[in-house]
């Protein structure tokens, strides 16, 4: 187990080292950058102009009047002080960017924001206790609502509240948060005045929120929990627990519930994983100062080492509740074990 | 099926259907009983809801995270909204900017209590009152200023509106590494004297006085602390109010300062400032009674319920929406002033304005807003389809024969989108020209514009202070946001002109003439100047309009607070 462990934590590493060199690559292709404001800002300093010489447009071919001012490598102001980002450019991003950014990984930092005068480290400590906090209640909503549901339908299969059950499923993994988020706000905050419409100062500030975020998986879980059950409840070790004349709760809930939760365990890492990364819209509706908002703001910005940084903590997360998972599995179902 | 190990979820059969009728419910919103009563009367009147009911504090939202509180560094209007209030300059902005006729009443003193302007405009003398305290309790001295201008004029110094300082003598060159300090001309003769001579007359230097980036920074702190100075544990400030606590994304609570030397005018003691990006919710803080002030201006779709709620106020700004027109190939025929006087005269302002708009703003004829104390302009572009038409043919597109294909751009955003579709519409309708609407995300927008890589793009521009030079220096030559390839020597000698003249007479006489000269053969088509349609409790006393949206907390108070929110 151990070694498996072990294994499975290196692979991650190459994993996250591939997921930084794509990133810091994608993150570069898209068109502008983090000097550009909408009035000429001292932030930056250009470090090659260029005229431009080529067409202004694709339309219409000829000179310009006047040389014109054009940038084509900007460079942070040096009394910025930011870290890894040192050039702006697309051409030097392979050998100097990707340098450059591992070392600072390294030492343990992950930059300073472009934007803000905090570091990307601040930034993200301070955003990750809400969104874990929002994740976490999301996974109990979904868990709390979804599996009693499924159960209740599976066990009723293709009877009146089966399908109402279901239905009422496909309507929450239809409705996307962004409706579902307003919709809440309108009913519990303006009409009813039983919540705050935003922000975050006390517990019950994050019920809305997570059942924004919740609601969707909820629906997905009972799908999943109710065909886990028609699976297992056929299996012939259900017949036999029966046949050995067990009540049907214990038959329920001692041999069948296991085997029909597998699916959903299996679920609950990538679920959780995108409850975490996914609350960005959620975020956002209800004014939390969660990871998502940073993440949203600093693609927008350009800032690129925020930008870097989301993603290694979000690709971190990632991988890392896939390992619970797997681990968790080997409690699940004694059939599977990862030692050779 | 009794068999079956649960009962309870009968009841979860029983509350989805309520949530399901709770969501029916809350989308047919639309009050459906006309029948009178209780109901009906909460879904229709505006009143139905009171600014602040649900808070105890006056509090107001910011629409964005700040992203530095260093005055020095800052150029936003969240950043600034927290400056006016934990620091001040020589001198501050004054309540209102309405219905004044001299610029100097729009500032009132600070940690100045007067100052003399020489006879040639160029050097300001400020007396500084002698009880003005830093919030450490340490006494603010003209040194102070010295430094902290120094510290904005150092070479590659970051701050977004280091330039603003240039007005000094010596500052650029001194920014630029050319020149030596001892040159610029900001000098402390005695603790409570600063004297400032600047390049040229400048008419609203005190007005600059009064802006964040020529506040007094601490310097020993930010000795100590560096970037982190800025930090509730380590900041220092010198106004009404200091910063009490700050969470980030979330709320900054402003306490009323023992050491502000004017302390005894300051009503609210506290103040909480919501930190709300979402427009929208906003707009619900607002409802809900969470919020005395909405803050920040809200756009057309938000606002338009809330027209007749008796909080909503549309304050005048001083800023224009326009159009600008690359002019940098001469084989366009955007080259051609007939052409761009044709584009400008083909919108029907009144109209885009007035329906597509709402009403929310105001029509621009011509380029610097009305309501500047001391100017007026002299020239407008009205709607004239017929003269559109005549220019049209005589640069040989009669009826928009032959007339390319041209760009419009804007930065992805509705309020945008409604405007350049009903400008596409006008110019199709009254000229024959076809325009093609390109919408580009924020960042990529500013580099088109900035490389000067579009046919015609939407722009806007706040001016920095109440002068027209703010508006119409934009068109000069090299001038960093200038972004057309525009360039005219007359229009250029008459700005330097006018920053050269003392007599206030003359000098307007050269602005009104270098604006007619924009007008008439400029980069720009005007289309309507801002306002900020805001919600502002009405119960709040000193709240005025103010077209650079300074509304500082010192000016304002809220009567029986508390017992209006016991009340609701």
């Amino acid at each position: 187990m151990s070694r498996f462990v072990l294994r499975r934590l290196l692979s991650s590493m190459v994993v996250i080292v591939v997921i930084i060199t794509v990133s810091l690559w994608i993150t570069r292709q898209a068109p502008s950058n983090p000097c550009l404001k909408e009035r000429e800002a001292n932030t930056c300093v250009c470090v090659k102009e260029h005229a431009l010489d080529r067409p202004v447009f694709p339309i219409h071919i000829g000179s310009p009047l006047q040389p014109l001012k054009g940038c084509e490598y900007w460079q942070p102001n040096s009394k910025l002080a930011l870290g890894p980002i040192t050039l702006i450019g697309l051409s030097d991003w392979g050998n100097t960017q990707f340098a450059v950014y591992m070392k600072t990984l390294m030492s343990g930092s992950l930059g300073k924001s472009m934007v803000t005068e905090r570091t990307v480290i601040e930034t993200l400590k301070s955003g990750l206790p809400y969104t874990i906090h929002l994740g976490i209640q999301a996974l109990i909503v979904a868990l709390f609502i979804g599996i009693p549901a499924g159960l209740f339908a599976g066990l009723r299969q293709n009877t009146l509240p089966d399908y109402s059950v279901m239905t009422v499923a496909m309507i929450g993994v239809s409705v996307p948060n962004f409706v579902l988020g307003p919709l809440l706000i309108m009913l519990f905050s303006l009409k009813l005045g039983w919540f705050r419409a935003g922000g975050w100062e006390s517990w019950a500030d994050s019920i809305l929120p997570s059942i924004t975020l919740g609601l969707f998986y909820a629906a997905y879980i009972a799908r999943l929990t109710r065909g886990g059950m028609l699976e297992v409840i056929r299996k012939d070790y259900i017949r036999t627990a029966r046949s050995k004349g067990l009540t049907e709760k214990m038959v329920v809930y001692r041999h069948a519930l296991k085997g029909a939760l597998l699916p959903v365990v299996s679920y609950l890492g990538p679920a959780f994983a995108a409850l975490l990364t996914g609350s960005v819209v959620v975020e956002e509706i209800f004014n939390l100062p969660g990871v998502g908002t940073h993440f949203v703001r600093s693609a927008l910005n350009r800032d690129y080492n925020m930008v870097l940084g989301t993603i290694i903590l979000y690709s971190a997360l990632l991988v890392l509740l896939n390992l619970v998972v797997d681990i968790l599995y080997t409690v699940l179902d004694p059939r599977v074990s990862y030692d050779e | 099926m009794n068999t079956l190990p649960f009962s309870w979820p009968r009841q979860g059969v029983r509350l989805a259907a309520v949530a399901l009728c709770a969501l029916a419910l809350a989308a047919c919103d639309k009050p459906a009983n006309d029948g009178g009563g209780q109901a009906a009367k909460k879904a229709d009147g505006p009143a139905e809801f009171v600014a602040g009911s649900q808070t105890k504090m006056f509090t107001f939202a910011l629409s964005a995270d700040p992203q530095t509180l260093d005055p020095a560094k800052m150029s936003g209007s969240p950043e600034g909204r927290i400056a006016f209030n934990i620091f001040e300059g020589l001198l501050m902005p004054g309540p209102t900017s309405e219905g004044l006729s001299d610029p100097k009443d729009l500032v009132v003193p600070g940690v100045a209590e007067s100052f003399e302007v020489s006879e040639d405009g160029k050097v300001y003398t400020f007396k500084l009152r002698s009880n003005a305290k830093w919030s450490n309790g340490e006494p603010l001295v003209a040194e102070d200023f010295v430094r902290s201008w120094r510290r904005v004029l150092e070479p590659g110094f970051p701050g977004d509106y280091a330039q603003i300082l240039w007005v000094i003598a010596g500052g650029e060159a001194y920014a630029k590494g050319t020149g030596k300090w001892d040159a610029v001309g900001v000098k402390a003769p005695d603790p409570h004297t600063l004297e400032v001579t600047l390049v040229n007359p400048t008419p609203y230097f005190p007005e600059l006085v009064a802006f964040y980036t020529f506040f007094p920074t601490p310097a020993a702190t930010i000795e100590k602390h560096g970037d982190a100075w800025t930090r509730p544990a380590n900041i220092v400030t010198n106004g009404p109010y200091n910063l009490a606590s700050y969470r980030e994304q979330q709320e900054i609570m402003l306490e009323a300062s023992e050491h502000y030397w004017d302390k005894d005018n300051v009503k609210l003691k506290q103040a909480r400032v919501r930190i709300i990006t979402d427009i929208n919710a906003v707009v619900n803080a607002y409802r809900t009674g969470e919020l005395h002030w909405s803050g920040t201006g809200l756009p057309v779709a938000q606002i338009t319920g809330l027209l007749a709620h008796p909080d909503y106020v549309k304050e005048p700004m001083l800023g224009i929406y326009y159009y600008r027109i690359n002019v940098s190939d001469p084989k366009s025929p955007l080259a051609d002033v007939r052409i761009r006087q044709a584009l400008a005269l083909a919108i029907d302002r009144d109209s885009l304005v007035d329906e597509t708009l709402n009403g929310l703003y105001i029509k621009a004829e011509s380029f610097v807003p009305p309501g500047m104390p001391g100017y007026e302009n002299k020239t407008t572009t009205a709607y004239n389809v017929q003269k559109a038409r005549q220019l049209m043919s005589d640069a040989g597109f009669a009826e928009g024969k032959g007339f390319p294909r041209v760009q419009l751009l804007y930065n992805t955003d509705e309020n945008h989108k409604l405007v350049a579709e009903s400008v596409q519409d006008m110019w199709k309708r009254n000229l024959g020209i076809d325009a093609e609407l390109v919408n580009k995300e924020w960042k990529t927008y500013l580099q088109d514009v900035s490389a000067i890589q579009y046919e015609i793009a939407r722009a806007g521009w706040i001016g920095d202070y109440n002068d027209p030079m703010t508006f119409l220096d934009l068109f000069v030559t090299d001038n960093g946001n200038n972004n057309t390839g525009w360039s005219d020597k007359a229009y250029d000698t008459l700005i330097a002109q006018a920053q050269a003249e003392v007599d206030t007479a003359k000098r307007t006489a050269l602005l009104q003439q270098a604006e007619a000269i924009l007008m008439e053969r400029g980069p720009v088509i005007p289309i309507y100047y801002y306002t900020n349609n805001i919600l502002v409790s009405r119960f709040i006393e000193g709240f005025k309009l103010h077209n650079r949206d300074n509304h500082l907390l010192k000016y304002l108070s809220l009567p029986g607070l508390s017992e209006q929110a016991i009340k609701e």
